[in-house]
């Protein structure tokens, strides 16, 4: 640096949102939550060929249409995320999240042999992430909270045999559609480093942004047994764009910023991944299955973000700047589940088990303490007991993330390690029956 | 089941409501705070106001004190600052963001000629000039009564707001009293801001004010924030305002959050460290000037906490509302012109022997006067600098001797060059090789290939420098008439040519004390300084052609790189 010709002045403050802005979209496959309950989340999700209960439906729709009779069930998965961030020197700051519950609910009901309906609400998207106020990387994330959830109508037609029979290659077809409204809601904290703060100022400059939004998208889905003992799944969730209207941008700024960085509205929208299913199941013997899923989700489609500010943010006497947009280039990733379950003692108890291989989707360039992402194995076991069509079963999911290490070359904003471990506990009750002439009929 | 799905969307609405009744953040109007509600030290380089001089533009001071992992340092030393020409480019990017007269401050128009001519001469320096005038900008108008400098030797340090540090050596940091020192604010009179505060040593030889000492490194800090700090001057109904920080200087004056590595913008690995900032250049920017505003910071800290007595309130690094330091050049420089001997009534040109003009302004109307040198056939021209010049690099190469032809050519003479010591000086001499023709202009010309004892090169003399100008210093002087200009300050710089600013100063702070400048006084100085003004002028009307053959014959690259030039005419002229 041979010169320090240009001093920063106020152009430069407003420029502060192009980071601390865009990052604070933290949506991916870290925090794509899919433990929609506690027996799925044993076989680590790979679902989409299952035919069973009523919670499949978030992986295939068409799952319900093997599902007899009415189906309720509610999930409660809590996270206990463990995190540290060593940076280069070896000096390690640990996260401070607390627990984090995510509830879930669906149902189905059987209308007619081959007409199916259902009904899901669940958490897909969400993350909640804390570090230490004043830690290294505050200027990238001190607090970050993302929540969504989705109600989901599903339909599903088949299987068409009129004997009951679903298997065989005319009658083991089902297929279903279904519609998402998504809401969405994000609480991001984040310091400002303003530099020397006046005297009797509080010394932690923050931007706390919050908002929420609506988005829809739609799903379908194909089931195909054509033997008893193999089942084929295939579904896909659209794309879904999150229009953010009157977001809140609140700046607890030293008062010499506090008139170039106004306290306004933003608006802002984000694609979320299109995601295709596929999987196929297995029924060696009686009882116990086997299923193999694949799932792609697009994150591609995420490739920037743009935010329009209400007040805008001054660069100088009379000019203010209303748009800023950050480049994210986020990559398509795969994902491979492969989960068993077995069934014994009459059907009253159920123990599962499986194992996710997933992948990140989040270049170096765009990784930070808001979402310090990283490629995952994930074994998770499950154990469940029925009786009299009353069901509770709890999981138990090891997310173990591989150690995220970033080199200061990559261009991101916080070279390091990041370690992440996190327990997840699912706990799910359902009930069911049988409509025998339109009569509930209790199961035994 | 009418029940069961009941209950299941009272999940959903209580599970909706609990998200959405987060969502209750309230937007709240910022608190007024801008150049014009507060009293603010005005720090924005996008209007060209940033205290003068100043280290930030001194690339020379930041390779030996600034450090940022991810920038190289350069390969070779850097001997030259590189102030900033404000170009048509520059001046129309300014405008598009904003910046008018609309906001009350001076268009971002760009740099006259006479500017960019002067600031590429001081670019051959490593410091600023030795006569340069301390000036901080200002958004209001300040209460002098408030500003009390400290003063080592009644040990006021528990009142003093205002504290000028010579930290040359910053182990041993010496303290400047206002007894040694004259400030004077809102020199022009001006009802808009900035309201420049500017500051001179006394005068030591009773008239004009001492220069900064070369090589010296000083420090300015001004407590704002409480009713310690400087305040602002009450308009009626008003109350005083203490002093505050642009932000900016706070983004500069923020300390290491490194502690080891004395970093806080960037990280020890080189990576941006900064909410505020996007694109890499404007961060280490910021880290730069940050690191030289903490590099004076700590020093003053230090000498706080030595002079402050037990029990005093400490003071902190947040009392300070403005802190910047500046390093005055250690060039060797020719001494060329004696303004004191206008009104002395000598020579003003210093070297010998030397042609020269003098004047009189009667009635606005300049009338100079020229006087030949009248020097003999075996003259040898000599002129002074201060410190020894290194032996090897007094070449001939870098000296011409022109004999100036009746037909308006020039004449390569041939000479030898030596230099002595004497009475504290160096005496650079040239002796021709053969006898001088008699009434005949002889030039001497120097270039800047000449170096002290540490290699610094030689560099012009603030006077000279403006003699060397290819565009005129008195723009309004008629060639006719020769009628100074009328009652506008066109002498006001608008941004760095401060030379002009500085002869003003020079002349004001002689007689003043209290720092108020009346239009009385404003009148007389303007006039005297018209006088020095006109007088270069005339000289460097007469230089122009032989700096245009100078450079022709690529005796130096640029006028700039000629570090002192002059003219002597030998006697033997019909009376």
């Amino acid at each position: 640096m041979k010169n320090i010709k240009k001093i920063i002045a106020t152009n430069s403050l407003l420029i502060m949102l192009l980071l601390t802005l865009a990052s604070s979209s933290a949506w991916a496959s870290g925090f794509y939550v899919q433990e929609m309950s506690a027996i799925g989340m044993g076989q680590a999700g790979a679902l989409v060929a299952s035919g069973d209960r009523p919670s499949s439906q978030f992986a295939n729709a068409a799952n319900i249409g093997l599902l007899d009779g009415v189906w309720f069930e509610i999930s409660g998965s809590t996270y206990i995320p463990v995190g540290e961030y060593e940076n280069p020197r070896g000096d390690i700051t640990k996260s401070t999240t607390d627990p984090i519950f995510a509830p879930q609910f669906f149902m189905s009901y059987k209308i007619l042999p081959w007409l199916t309906i259902g009904f899901a609400e669940f958490v897909e998207f969400g993350l909640a992430l804390d570090w230490p106020e004043g830690w290294e990387g505050g200027h990238s994330s001190h607090h970050s909270e993302i929540s969504s959830f989705t109600l989901n109508p599903n339909i599903a037609f088949g299987p068409f045999c009129s004997d009951g029979k679903d298997y065989g290659p005319l009658c083991g077809l089902v297929i279903a559609v279904g519609f998402n409204a998504k809401y969405g809601f994000i609480d991001i904290r984040r310091s400002i480093t303003t530099g020397l703060v006046p005297p009797g100022e509080d010394p932690s400059g923050t931007l706390r942004l919050t908002g929420d939004a609506w988005g829809f998208g739609a799903n379908a889905g194909i089931l195909y047994r054509p033997v008893k003992w193999m089942t084929l799944g295939f579904s896909y969730r659209s794309m879904i764009k999150m229009d953010l209207n009157q977001g809140k941008a609140n700046f607890d700024v030293p008062t010499p910023y506090a008139s170039r960085l106004p306290d306004q509205n933003f608006d802002s929208s984000l694609s979320l991944p299109h995601i295709i299913f596929s999987g196929v199941r297995f029924e060696p013997i009686e009882n116990w299955t086997l299923e193999v899923d694949f799932q792609w989700v697009m994150w591609s489609v995420y490739k920037e973000l743009e935010f329009n500010f209400s007040e805008g943010l001054e660069v100088g006497p009379g000019a203010r700047q209303y748009t800023t947009v950050e480049e994210k280039n986020y990559k398509d990733v795969p994902q491979v589940r492969f989960g068993t379950q077995y069934k014994f003692y009459d059907n009253h108890f159920t123990v599962a088990a499986g194992i996710l291989w997933d992948r990140n989707p989040v270049p170096d360039e765009s990784l930070d303490a808001l979402l310090p992402d990283s490629d995952r194995i994930i074994p998770s076991i499950a154990f469940g007991t029925e009786w009299y069509g009353f069901y509770a079963d709890v999981g138990y999911m090891a997310v173990f993330f591989m150690d995220r290490t970033t080199e200061a070359s990559s261009g991101t904003t916080l070279p390091g390690t990041f370690r992440t471990f996190t327990h997840n506990v699912t706990f799910t009750i359902g009930y069911h029956f049988d409509l025998v002439d339109g009569k509930p009929s209790l199961i035994k | 089941m009418k029940t069961r799905l009941g209950l299941s969307l009272f999940v959903i609405l209580l599970l909706t409501y609990s998200f959405t009744s987060c969502v209750n953040s309230n937007l709240e109007e910022p608190d007024p705070y801008n150049y014009d509600s507060d009293l603010i030290a005005i720090y924005n380089s996008d209007w060209g106001m940033i205290p003068l001089p100043n280290n930030f533009l001194n690339p020379v001071i930041q390779q030996n004190i600034v450090s940022i992992p991810g920038v190289p340092a350069s390969d070779e030393p850097v001997i030259y600052v590189t102030l900033p020409i404000v170009d048509e480019e520059t001046a129309n990017h300014r405008t598009a963001l904003g910046y008018t007269s609309e906001y009350g401050f001076t268009d971002p128009q760009e740099d006259s000629d006479l500017t960019k001519s002067l600031i590429t001469g001081m670019n051959k320096l490593n410091g600023f000039v030795p006569n340069f005038t301390v000036s901080i900008p200002f958004s209001k108008k300040l209460d002098l009564e408030t500003l009390k400098g400290y003063e080592p030797e009644t040990e006021n340090v528990e009142e003093a707001n205002f504290f000028l540090i010579d930290i040359t050596d910053p182990e041993k940091p010496e303290a400047i009293g206002p007894s040694k020192y004259t400030m004077l604010f809102n020199m022009v009179g001006s009802e808009l801001p900035p309201y420049d505060l500017r500051l001179r040593f006394n005068p030591d030889d009773g008239f004009l004010p001492d220069n900064f000492a070369q090589g010296h490194t000083y420090l300015i800090v001004m407590l704002g924030w409480t009713d310690r700090g400087v305040q602002s001057l009450p308009k009626d109904g008003e109350q005083a305002q203490p002093l505050v920080s642009d932000s900016p200087y706070l983004m500069f004056a923020q300390e290491d959050f490194f502690k080891e590595e004395g970093l806080s913008y960037v990280t020890p690995e080189g990576v941006l460290r900064n909410s505020l900032l996007h694109d890499a250049a404007d961060v280490y920017s910021a880290e730069g000037a940050r690191q030289i505003t903490d590099y004076g910071l700590t020093i003053w800290l230090k000498m706080m906490e030595e002079l402050m007595p037990e029990g005093a309130e400490p003071i902190t690094r947040a009392d300070a509302a403005l802190a910047f330091h500046f390093s005055i050049s250690s060039n060797p420089m020719p001494n060329y012109f004696d303004p004191l001997a206008l009104i002395l009534f000598g020579s003003p040109v210093v070297p010998e022997p030397a042609d020269y003009y003098r004047g009189e302004i009667e009635e606005d109307i300049f009338v100079p006067e020229f006087t030949v040198a009248k020097a003999k056939t075996d003259a040898t021209p000599s002129f002074t600098v201060e410190l020894p010049l290194a032996e090897e690099s007094l070449k001939t190469s870098a000296f011409r001797l022109l004999e100036a032809n009746a037909d308006g050519s020039y004449f390569e003479k041939e000479f030898t060059v030596a230099q002595s010591r004497e009475d504290e000086e160096t005496v650079v001499t040239l002796t021709p090789a053969a006898v001088l023709k008699t009434c005949t202009e002889y030039v001497v010309a120097v270039s800047n290939t000449i170096t002290d004892t540490e290699g610094l090169p030689i560099a012009d003399q603030s006077y000279f420098g403006l003699a060397r100008a290819n565009t005129p210093l008195v723009s309004n002087i008629s060639d006719e008439s020769k009628t100074l200009s009328g009652t506008e300050p066109w002498w006001l710089s608008p941004r760095l040519d401060s030379r002009l600013d500085t002869l003003i100063a020079d002349v004001l702070t002689n007689p003043l004390k209290d720092g108020i400048v009346s239009q009385e006084e404003l009148d007389g100085a303007t006039k005297q300084v018209n006088m020095v003004l006109s007088v270069l002028e005339q000289h460097r009307l007469k230089y122009q052609k032989p700096i245009e053959y100078l450079v022709e014959s690529n005796f130096v690259a640029t006028r700039q790189d000629l570090a002192i030039m002059w003219t002597f005419t030998t006697d033997g002229c019909a009376e």
